[in-house]
Formats: structure tokens, C-alpha cells, sequence
């Protein structure tokens, strides 16, 4: 009996943690790649903290550029609010380059296309995770 | 920490940060575009054009002389509408080089419009993709940085054996001169790629350049100032902080300084890159004095209010510095007057410019600037360059050359420029005035300055062409024309380049 309710606990506590923890699979489509060199620094961030700080990505993906496209796959993510920031490291040397006065010259991107001119905020960045998802991110 | 790794740090640095905070609110596309129209008699010259213009002789007349052989080239905005979606400001367009080749008495023109990265993107698209100065685009894209949103429509300079494409808020274009093919992006060196370059350079007599960029999106407003090198290597930069952020077009210079008129017209929170600009007289207008040897050497001197896009000579003669400017007494040319030729469908009465010197004593810094009027409506400011005569310090009498430009009279319908104007150092004034219908664009100095070369539009007739001027007789009219049945959209600046 006592072997039995354990069982039946341990099912339970399954269940449970099954349904509020679900794991979703998050598509990323990247177009409009300017340049076919370098590598993509793709970013995961799951707070306006980590976000703005550019520290603790929930993931963080560096993918050679094979064409002017490319689909990223994340797997087993939380429901929540998530943003992404992209860097295209065309010339392969680790830094977004920028001039003098700190205006890139080397392609980016965020979630959602945010950020008309310049970087995105977080709260125009961020995009919600309930289900499996799938969006498409601008090389601007 | 290694700010610029992505992974461990934000994209933005602080600069960028605050450019993207007060770019977004600026650039917000909260309204809807107002598609407006003109049906003045005048819209034609702003109908804007859809491709390039192939080859096509024009017809003379006169006597053209025989050794006149050349190239004339002008840029403009020349794309105004697509899709549609029509622009709502004269700076919006995107630039064409119009080319007029002489050769043996035959008068040739063709045109191209510049390859920018924005008239490629949105000729792919059929559509308007990026922001503007002056509109708001619907479904604009997000911009990389400036020069996703440049025009290059400004002015066309020759560089080393090729042409330089201007705008002001981002880089020039390399243009191949006899075909007109875009070369590529110029820059000064990795680091100054993309830094907003003002489409009025000075040479600095050895092969180089000044010139410079304002940058007001940061929250603090910049003046970049540049001297380039004959190699186009960037040999000296400046950041000089302002104390207003004024619209700046272009600046003038003496033997060893460099001036600059900072009008009223002040850059602060709008829709559009146009609309952040307000007129605040309350401010006054400063001239900003720098020292080529040591652009930290710098002297401030305050003016009454009023705005300025152009200067023509600045000199020094008795412990003063004069400056030569088309002086508007307030900005509505710019912040409406620009907008109403697209859109308008009367003569809009925004101030014109007067022709003034401004005189300021450089030894006394307390002592106030005067303003000399001259009475004279001028636009467009041209004269032989030769700053090593429009003095020195050391020089008690310098040559000043007569300034030639051009005029608006009560009988032009659009308030846009009509007459040809010469005005000399003692202020006797030339002046020809073209027929009704003709709108005349900026006048060059050709020959060694023997003569003026002057291009027009003609909206009543259908027709551009071109007049040639002894340039020390305007009044007996043009010695030569030469004309086409072809509309070319009015543009800005251009050059002239011997055969």
C-alpha cells in the first residue's frame, strides 16, 4: 500500500511539473543577410536585465553564413518572454564594427524587427513563448 | 570586461544607445502620410522622374564657343514618388547625376540615377522602404545606420580622378563621371565610415578637403569637423560640442580660418528629421570661428537671428573677419517653403535671402558684429575660388571676386529663382532675368571665370537646357543656349570638369 502511494505521488508530482513547465521548440528564420561572409551571433535573452547587459543568454548560437538565409532551432524553452538580438560578424574578427562615433557598419537584427534606427528596446523586442513558435528576423 | 564582445555585452554602446532612444521617438511612424499633391503650374519640375535618361543631343543656338569643351554635372533629387506614396519634402528625393558633355559644339545630356543602397532596396520593392528627412513612409525597414536612409542628392564634387556623390547626413558615392556608374561607398578609414559629410567641402590647397557633419541624434549636439588629406586619409578630426544644435549646410573660410553660421533653426523632437527642426529666434544666431592650425582654438560671436544654407567668401581685412551669406530671416524656406513646392498649389511667401557681409572684430572679443545688407536676393552663392587672396591676417587689402547666383522676382509664380544675379566688392549689381516659366538653378563659374554657365527649367515649354554668360556682362544676356524637350527635375549643386 505504502509502495503504492509513493508510485502514485511520484505520477502526480510528473503530471504537474508536465503541464506547468511544458517545453517548446522556438524557430528562428533569419533573412536579408547582406553580406555571405562571416558568422551570425544570434542571442537568447529571457529578461530586460540580461537583454540590456548583453549577460546570462538563455541560449547563444554562432552560425557560419551559408547564403542569405538561415533557420535556427531552439529546443525545450519555458513559456515566457523572450527577445533576441542578432550581430553578422561579416568580416570574422568578433566584434560588431563600428566607426567613431559607435554607429555600426556591419549587419544586426532583433525580435520583432524592432528598433527602426538604432538598437531595440527589450519591451519592443520581446515576444511571447506558449507554444511552439516560429519568426523571421531582418538582417537591417 | 570587452565591451564590444556581442555575447557579454548589449549592441549598443552609450553613444548608440542614446542615438536609438531619441531615433525611435524621432523616426515613430505614429501618423499616417499625408499624400498631398501640388497642381501649381510649377508641379512638373518637381513630378520627379522613373529611370535613367539615355543620350540625347540638344538643340543650340548662339555662339557656343569652340574650344568649349566639358562636362557639366548637377544632382538632385530626382525620385519623389513611388508606388504611389509621394514625398512631402524637397530634400526626400533620391539623387541623379544630370551630365551635359560638350565637345566640338554639340551639346549632349544623359542621366543616371545613383546607386545607393536605398534606391536599390526600393526599386527591388516597387516602393518607398526607407524613412526620409521630411516623410514618413508607410512599412519603412529598419535602418542599419545613416547611410541605409541616404539619398545622395545633394551636390557633386570632383575627387581624384572620379566624382563625389554628396547628401550631408551620411557618406559620399563614388560616381564614374563619363558613365555615371556608382563606384561604391567612399570613406575616410574604418573609423569614420558612415560619419555625416556636409555636401559643401572646401579645398585646402594642397590637394585636400575641410569639411564636416553635424550629428544631433545623440541627445548632444556634435559638430565633426574633417581635414582629408590629397590621399583621402583622414589627417585631422574634431568634435566640437555646440551650443545650439542649428541646421548647418555648408561653411567658408579664410587664408587660416574656418567659419561657420549657426542660425536659429534648431534641431529638438520631431516626426521626421525636418520636423525636429523649430525656429527659435529667442536663441540668436552664433558665427563659430576655428583656427585651421588648431581646431581647438575657437571664437564665438553672437548674432541676431536668422538662418542661412549658403556662405559665399569669408575674408580678413583690418582686424576683422567678413563673411558673405544668403541670410534668410527665419527658416520658413526649409521647415514649409520646401514642402509647399511639392505639395502646394500657390506661391508659398516663405522669407527669401538677402545677400549680407557680416563683420566681426577678431581682436576686440567683446566688440559687437555688424551685418552689411546688400539689398540683393541671392541664392546659390558662386565666385572663383582662390582663397589665398581673400586675405590673411597679415594681408591689409584683399581681392574679393564678384559673386554671381541666382534670384527670385515678384514674377515668379513658384517664388522660385528666375534671375541670374552678379554682384561685385563696391556692390554694383548685373542681372538677367529669364522669361516667364523659367525656373534657373545654381550658376557655375567656367573658363577660369571668364564665364558663367547657368542650367533652367523651363515648365511652360517642356524644355531644360543650359545659357552661357561673359561672365563680366549679364545684362547683355546669354551668349549661347542649348535646349532640350525633356524635363529634368530641379536639382542642387554640381560641378563642372575640363575635357
Amino acid at each position: 500500500m505504502k509502495k503504492l502511494s509513493v508510485a502514485t505521488s511520484l505520477l502526480a508530482v510528473f503530471l504537474t511539473s508536465a503541464f506547468t513547465a511544458q517545453a517548446h521548440t522556438l524557430t528562428v528564420n533569419i533573412d536579408q543577410i547582406k553580406e555571405q561572409t562571416g558568422k551570425l551571433h544570434v542571442a537568447l535573452y529571457r529578461s530586460e536585465q540580461s537583454y540590456q547587459q548583453g549577460k546570462d543568454a538563455v541560449a547563444a548560437v554562432v552560425k557560419a553564413v551559408k547564403g542569405d538565409s538561415q533557420q535556427l532551432v531552439f529546443p525545450d524553452l519555458a513559456d515566457g518572454q523572450y527577445a533576441i538580438k542578432i550581430m553578422h560578424d561579416a568580416n570574422d574578427n568578433g566584434e560588431l564594427d563600428r566607426n567613431i562615433m559607435g554607429i555600426p557598419s556591419e549587419g544586426y537584427g532583433f525580435s520583432n524587427n524592432a528598433g527602426q534606427f538604432g538598437p531595440a528596446s527589450f519591451e519592443d523586442a520581446a515576444f511571447a513563448v506558449a507554444a511552439d513558435t516560429n519568426l523571421t528576423i531582418h538582417i537591417r | 570586461m570587452d565591451r564590444r564582445r556581442f555575447l557579454t555585452a548589449a549592441i549598443a554602446c552609450a553613444s548608440y544607445s542614446a542615438l536609438a532612444s531619441n531615433a525611435d521617438k524621432l523616426l515613430a511612424a505614429s501618423r499616417s502620410p499625408v499624400m498631398a499633391a501640388s497642381t501649381a503650374p510649377w508641379r512638373k519640375a518637381f513630378a520627379g522622374v522613373r529611370a535613367d535618361f539615355s543620350p540625347l543631343q540638344l538643340h543650340t543656338e548662339g555662339k557656343w564657343p569652340a574650344d568649349f569643351n566639358g562636362m557639366l554635372l548637377r544632382n538632385g533629387p530626382a525620385r519623389l514618388e513611388r508606388a504611389g506614396e509621394r514625398y512631402q519634402h524637397w530634400f526626400d528625393g533620391d539623387g541623379m547625376v544630370q551630365q551635359f558633355t560638350f565637345a566640338n559644339g554639340k551639346v549632349q545630356h544623359q542621366g543616371k540615377f545613383i546607386q545607393t543602397k536605398k534606391y536599390l532596396v526600393e526599386e527591388m520593392a516597387g516602393a518607398f522602404r526607407y524613412q526620409t528627412a521630411g516623410t514618413l513612409v508607410k512599412n519603412p525597414l529598419p535602418a542599419r545606420n545613416n547611410d541605409d536612409l541616404n539619398t545622395a542628392n545633394t551636390a557633386l564634387i570632383p575627387w581624384q580622378g572620379e566624382v563625389l556623390a554628396l547628401w550631408e547626413g551620411g557618406s559620399a558615392h563614388r560616381i564614374d563621371p563619363q558613365s555615371l556608374n556608382t563606384l561604391g561607398v567612399k570613406d575616410f578609414g574604418e573609423q569614420y565610415k558612415q560619419l555625416p559629410f556636409s555636401a559643401h567641402p572646401l579645398p585646402d590647397g594642397q590637394g585636400g578637403m575641410w569639411n564636416f557633419g553635424t550629428w544631433y541624434v545623440s541627445g548632444q549636439p556634435l559638430l565633426l569637423l574633417y581635414h582629408i588629406g590629397a590621399k583621402s586619409e583622414m589627417q585631422r578630426m574634431q568634435q566640437i560640442t555646440l551650443p545650439q544644435a542649428s541646421y548647418l549646410h555648408a561653411f567658408s573660410q579664410t587664408a587660416d580660418k574656418l567659419v561657420f553660421f549657426l542660425g536659429a533653426c534648431v534641431y529638438e523632437q520631431g516626426q521626421t528629421f525636418i520636423d525636429a527642426f523649430k525656429w527659435r529666434p529667442e536663441l540668436g544666431s552664433q558665427l563659430l570661428i576655428i583656427d585651421k592650425s588648431d581646431f581647438t582654438q575657437q571664437q564665438w560671436v553672437e548674432l541676431p537671428a536668422g538662418f542661412a544654407f549658403h556662405c559665399g567668401q569669408a575674408w580678413q581685412q583690418g582686424g576683422e573677419l567678413h563673411l558673405q551669406a544668403c541670410l534668410y530671416p527665419d527658416s520658413g524656406v526649409m521647415l514649409e517653403g520646401m514642402s509647399y513646392l511639392l505639395t502646394g498649389d500657390g506661391r508659398k511667401q516663405s522669407s527669401e535671402a538677402e545677400l549680407v557681409t557680416i563683420r566681426v572684430p577678431l581682436s576686440n572679443k567683446s566688440a559687437a558684429a555688424k551685418i552689411e545688407r546688400s539689398g540683393l536676393v541671392m541664392e546659390f552663392p558662386q565666385f572663383v575660388a582662390g582663397f589665398q587672396s581673400t586675405g590673411s591676417a597679415a594681408s591689409s587689402k584683399p581681392e574679393i571676386a564678384p559673386l554671381f547666383g541666382v534670384s527670385g522676382s515678384d514674377r515668379s509664380e513658384a517664388g522660385l529663382s528666375d534671375s541670374l544675379v552678379r554682384i561685385d566688392a563696391a556692390g554694383r549689381q548685373q542681372k538677367y532675368q529669364f522669361a516667364a516659366g523659367v525656373v534657373a538653378e545654381e550658376p557655375l563659374l567656367v573658363s577660369g571665370g571668364q564665364q558663367v554657365l547657368i542650367s533652367w527649367l523651363d515648365y511652360r515649354k517642356n524644355q531644360s537646357g543650359l545659357s552661357l554668360f561673359n561672365s563680366h556682362d549679364l545684362n547683355a544676356g546669354p551668349v549661347a543656349q542649348a535646349s532640350m524637350d525633356r524635363m529634368l527635375p530641379l536639382g542642387f549643386h554640381g560641378c563642372w570638369l575640363d575635357a
